[in-house]
């Protein structure tokens, strides 16, 4: 590796590094950036004195959050990330239990997303105007519009009420079961992968019809070169970074997408673990979920960079 | 049991409430709502049933106060006997208890426990496990709600292998009441907190905390057996899909508190048995401007009209609320409340000379997103002008708890049972006394109503409370609403529970047909 490449790796880790304890210090200052009293909020109106000062000391209110931010580094680097204020349950045993969950949904979202939305962009940019655009369009700005637990809905309605052909509601782990995690995880990635490839149309297939428009396209069909092949091979890879870019972004942004579908659909992840974190004032498992999300985004991020890279050569070679 | 003992047991019940019976004897019913079947057919042995719960669970531990909620009552008497149980007559009785007797002045009260009951890990349930377990939930980190309730104890022992005597800090004629929910439930002692053992009918065999539970039968169980092999709970937040899994038979039976889905359920081939078992109120901060002035409170109530909001709001499923004493309370006499009269609210409004305007916080449920969007147009209408805020669970409960709110919307079971709602919503020193409102009549009707062994004099001063909280207005009484569960045609033995003050299920007497 030469000095530049090793340079340009260690600021990037510099960088990750710095956003993470950033995201690592807000995330322990919650329980004060809080509106109200978080005693109150966890434990009810009703708490005594007693039980309201118990409850702050164990969340460390009064420590400083320098302290304690440290405390908890120092404790997550051995693998204890606190127990859970509402359960006692390990914060790590449950990230551990559910992290799996949430990453098979949203693999799974991904790869309805993009079998989706690939072809159909595809397609409506090869023929812009054309009826199969048309409907294409407005099929993606409808689900776009529409609120995601609107299409989670309808899809319990048709497949688990009037077909009776997939469960509605629940989860089994793939361990346990693998038909079953199955069935149980197709609503819940349908829902997710549809809206997602709603945008992903809508991005690829711009990216796609400005490609579309540039010479090589030109002289590749002068030369005789079928439809698909340069559909395929020459106009997708080079519109496909922003879709790149979605996707990585997604693996921030489905948190926030999660949390919906997983309590829709009752389905254990990440998603409903912050939710009922958030309604008890959970902080220990919050601080924990925001660390990791922000790991995992930080992550991603990177490797969209790699890929982008190989996507596109020129990037790598920018400077020059 | 058959429906004709079940009544006579009701009827029982009722007129010892009546009579004056304090003394609490124990009676072969069970927990609420337990047999027989309003669907008919004969029960029938073994299967999974499947529950869809509304809320996620914390600890099995009745210490957790979400256990022992109403919701949940069939998840908790799976793992747990309570001590004394609501009865569908508005009463209580004994169920693990075999009688809880008062002395003369109701200081003094002597717990006989039902002998030979064991824990399901073998431990025996006796005097020393109940004054272990009270104990227990007294302290600080167990994080109990019940602890305010114990706090009125002075002191207890244990006086023989089946008798604990209760020593109060001040006559309490309902005292068993108490023994209804959290510090009932007895777990065994010395076990961990993580894996609480009851005695009830069934033991954990799995559990994802907050996602599932699935128990099984337990063997050694001392009293009815029940009739699944197995239930399986399944938590299920959403109201919609909650409703949708039960339609399309992946659950059996879930709690909801959406008038549609009660509305819909005979549609759908599904049976409700309901209650109206959660009143609808907006409290009123009345230590704070501008509902530090009665008149216009009063000027509220006339502004509401309570039989709009039953209609639009509630589907019409239930009924309005007339003050505290609610429809399905015992000690109900003729209850009294100002109709809607804008006029009224007007002339009101002109006397106390104030430009009346406030915040309104209220939860995100979508009743009451709706109920609030409807009264601030009512209110409008009489030159009030009310800002709706939404406010999550935790952050009304900040609000609450540090009284820093000016009005809000709160649906509450808690007056379901008058003798334990009336002392903890009313009483000055209570930390559940939102309001503010206190007077020395009402605080002297309170105490009369506590101290009273005779059911009627207790009902008596009740109705003063009732009375004195509907003329000065603290809170404003919206609807009754019927709550409670909705089954699949082929879960039997799920009573009918219009009548009862709070729906306590008990999955022991369900079958599968």
């Amino acid at each position: 590796m030469s000095a530049r490449l090793l340079r340009r790796a260690s600021l990037r880790v510099a960088r990750a590094a710095a956003v993470l304890f950033t995201v690592a210090l807000g995330a322990a200052a919650l329980p004060r950036l809080m509106p109200g009293s978080p005693a109150l909020a966890a434990l009810g109106p009703g708490a005594t004195p007693e039980q309201v000062a118990a409850y702050n000391d164990r969340v460390g209110m009064d420590e400083n959050v320098l302290a304690a931010l440290w405390q908890w580094l120092t404790d997550a680097v051995h693998g204890d990330l606190g127990r859970s204020l509402l359960n006692d349950v390990p914060v790590a045993t449950e990230l551990g239990d559910r992290i799996p969950v949430t990453l098979e949904l949203f693999l799974t979202a991904q790869i309805v997303a993009l079998a989706v939305a690939v072809p159909v962009a595809l397609r409506s940019a090869w023929k812009p105007g054309g009826v199969f655009d048309r409907v294409a369009t407005t099929g993606a700005f409808v689900v776009t519009a529409a609120p995601g637990f609107v299409l989670g809905l309808l899809l319990i309605y048709v497949a688990a009420v009037q077909m009776r052909v997939l469960p509605a509601t629940g989860w089994v782990r793939f361990t346990d079961d693998p038909v079953e995690n199955l069935r149980h995880l197709v609503l819940p990635a349908l829902t997710l992968g549809l809206t997602e490839a709603a945008v992903f149309t809508r991005t690829l297939r711009v990216q796609l019809m400005d490609t579309l428009d540039q010479p090589y396209i030109a002289a590749a069909r002068g030369r005789g070169m079928s439809t698909r092949r340069l559909l395929t091979r020459r106009a997708l890879r080079p519109s496909s970074l922003p879709l790149v870019t979605l996707v990585g972004l997604g693996i921030g942004t489905s948190l926030g997408g999660s949390v919906l579908v997983e309590t829709l659909f009752a389905v254990p992840g990440i998603g409903s673990l912050v939710a009922t974190a958030i309604a008890g004032r959970d902080f220990p498992v919050l601080r924990a979920v925001i660390v990791v999300s922000a790991a995992g985004v930080v992550a991603a991020t990177l490797a969209v960079d790699l890929l982008y890279r190989r996507l596109d050569p020129r990037i790598a070679d920018a400077r020059r | 049991m058959t429906r004709t003992t079940r009544l006579l047991a009701a009827t029982a019940a009722l007129a010892g409430v009546l009579a004056g019976a304090s003394a609490c004897t124990t009676s072969d019913d069970a927990v609420a709502g337990k047999p027989p079947a309003s669907n008919g057919g004969t029960a029938k042995e073994g299967g999974t049933l499947k529950v869809g719960l509304d809320r996620p669970f914390g600890k099995l531990d009745p210490a957790d106060a979400t256990l022992t909620s109403q919701p949940m009552f069939l998840l908790a008497n799976a793992l747990f006997d309570p001590l004394m149980v609501n009865d569908a007559a508005g009463g209580v009785h004994p169920y693990l208890a075999k009688s809880f007797t008062p002395n003369a002045d109701a200081t003094r009260w002597t717990l006989e426990l039902t002998p030979g009951v064991t824990f399901s890990n073998g431990a025996p349930l006796d005097a020393q496990a109940v004054v272990a377990h009270v104990t227990r939930l007294t302290k600080p980190e167990t994080k109990c709600s019940c602890i305010v309730d114990a706090a009125t104890i002075a002191g207890m022992a244990a006086a023989g292998p089946t008798t604990v005597r209760f020593d109060l800090k001040a006559p309490n004629a309902t005292f068993p009441n108490l023994f209804t929910r959290a510090l009932g439930y007895i777990a065994a002692p010395g076990t961990s907190p993580d894996a609480v053992v009851g005695s009830g009918p069934f033991t954990v065999a799995s559990s994802q905390t907050g996602v599932s539970v699935t128990v099984t039968k337990n063997a050694n169980y001392w009293g009815t057996k029940p009739h699944v092999d197995r239930v399986e709970y399944k938590v299920l937040p959403d109201t919609d899909s909650r409703y949708q899994s039960l339609r399309s038979g992946d659950t059996d039976l879930i709690w909801t508190e959406t008038p549609s889905q009660h509305k819909q359920a005979a549609a759908d081939g599904l049976r409700s048995a309901t209650a109206p078992a959660a009143v609808s109120v907006a409290l009123l901060n009345t230590t704070t401007a501008p509902f530090d002035d009665a008149r216009v409170r009063q000027a509220m109530q006339y502004a509401i009209d309570r039989e709009a909001l039953l209609k639009v709001v509630n589907l019409g499923q239930g009924g309005v609320a007339d003050g505290p004493l609610l429809s399905t309370s015992p000690y109900r006499k003729n209850p009294s409340y100002p109709g809607f009269d804008p006029a009224k609210a007007k002339a009101l409004l002109a006397e106390s000379g104030k430009q009346v305007s406030f915040d309104y916080l209220v939860p995100s449920t979508p009743a009451s997103q709706q109920r609030a969007t409807v009264i601030q147009q009512m209110l409008g209408d009489v030159g009030i002008k009310m800002t709706v805020k939404p406010a999550d669970a935790a952050a009304q409960a900040t609000a609450l708890g540090q009284r820093q709110f000016q009005a809000l919307d709160f649906t509450t079971s808690i007056l379901g049972d008058t003798d334990l709602g009336f002392p903890s919503l009313f009483l000055a020193r209570s930390p559940f006394n939102f309001t503010g409102f206190t007077t020395p009549q009402v605080e002297e009707a309170l105490n009369r109503g506590r101290a009273a062994l005779d059911a009627a004099a207790r009902g008596t001063a009740y109705d003063d409370v009732a009375k004195a909280v509907v003329r000065d207005a603290p809170m404003l009484f919206l609807t009754e609403n019927r709550v409670g569960y909705i089954a699949s045609g082929k879960v039997g033995g799920v009573p009918a529970l219009d009548k009862a003050t709070v729906l306590n299920l008990s999955p022991t007497g369900l079958w599968l047909t």
